[in-house]
């Protein structure tokens, strides 16, 4: 399950850069943007193989992103959310419009990995 | 106000928001929107459904932390030189997830330090001012990052200082605490430094 495409939205560098390194290191394409202006621009420019994204980002939330990919650009695109503890309610918005999975932070970066390797095999 | 008046001013702002576009927002613009926003949220909230019970309070903070108050000042008024923080950093664990890489390792703490100080500057200034929506955010923000490095006890002040912030929004506790994240930030840079030239030797 090697070079595919991931659009990575997450506001926190920290684990951005973490996760983005990992990813490519195991063969993905990643392109990583830090809030949902970045993401809009991103999916404009074409649609990823999987979208990660955090729920919680500058201009456009996470749930936002579900929303725009379901019903604007109708797409069925996998979509795993980032949420930390405490922040029931939205990840169940979040599965309510359509994501596929979602990771607690802190995220660890070899069960991300898995999850996305699971949700492409999917789809 | 009245109820009726609120929901007709709160029916208009609906109205106008259809020829609101946000693409045209500066950052500052959007994070004061969102400030603002988030604060009448919250007081709307407030008025209709009451305080956030405690128990809430209590639900967050587990996860072998100390669970209450009473901890929570226990931990503020205990002297530094017991935390188990303070004279060594177990980095291996974030070493494991960088598969080894020294230098992804080098650049993620240059992150959490960019991270910390952004932090303690944005509380300050919060405090300051009373401003408690600008620091439950700067809280919520750099959270992950204190976990992903395993300091745990920076990790736990800043939790307390979130839920602070969203519950008793006790200003004077929120100074003690913010007082006590960089006394012990400052302790746990050096003993981060220490450790990472024993990794880079070893």
């Amino acid at each position: 399950m090697i070079n595919k495409t991931i659009l990575l939205a997450e506001d926190d560098e920290l684990l951005a850069s973490l996760l983005l390194y990992r990813l490519e290191k195991a063969g993905h394409k990643v392109t990583l943007v830090y809030d949902g202006k970045q993401v809009k621009s991103s999916l404009a420019e074409g649609m990823p193989d999987i979208i990660v994204s955090d729920i919680m980002m500058p201009y456009f939330s996470g749930i936002e992103l579900i929303d725009y990919v379901r019903n604007e650009l109708n797409s069925m695109v996998p979509i795993i959310i980032i949420s930390s503890a405490g922040n029931e309610e939205n990840v169940l918005s979040a599965f309510e419009l359509g994501a596929n999975d979602f990771i607690a932070k802190p995220v660890s970066p070899s069960e991300l990995l898995v999850r996305v390797n699971r949700e492409l095999q999917k789809a | 106000m009245k109820p009726e008046n609120l929901l007709n001013q709160l029916s208009d702002l609906e109205d106008s928001l259809n020829n609101f576009s946000f693409e045209e927002l500066t950052a500052t613009e959007a994070k004061r929107l969102k400030t603002s926003f988030d604060s009448f949220k919250e007081q709307l909230e407030t008025k209709i459904f009451g305080p956030e019970p405690e128990s809430t309070f209590s639900e967050e903070t587990k996860n072998g932390n100390p669970s209450n108050i009473e901890e929570s000042e226990a931990l503020v008024s205990e002297p530094i030189v017991t935390d188990p923080e303070n004279g060594k950093i177990d980095l291996n664990p974030a070493l494991e997830d960088c598969m080894g890489d020294i230098s992804v390792l080098r650049e993620l703490i240059r992150l959490y330090h960019q991270n910390a100080l952004e932090f303690i500057g944005k509380v300050k200034i919060g405090l300051e001012q009373e401003d408690l929506t600008e620091i439950r955010n700067a809280a919520h923000k750099i959270k992950c990052g204190l976990a992903m490095m395993h300091t745990h006890r920076l990790h736990f002040i800043v939790e307390q200082m979130h839920n602070n912030c969203r519950t008793t929004r006790d200003i004077e506790h929120l100074h003690r605490l913010y007082e006590c994240f960089v006394k012990r930030y400052l302790v746990v840079a050096k003993a981060m430094q220490t450790e990472m030239k024993r990794l880079e030797t070893s």
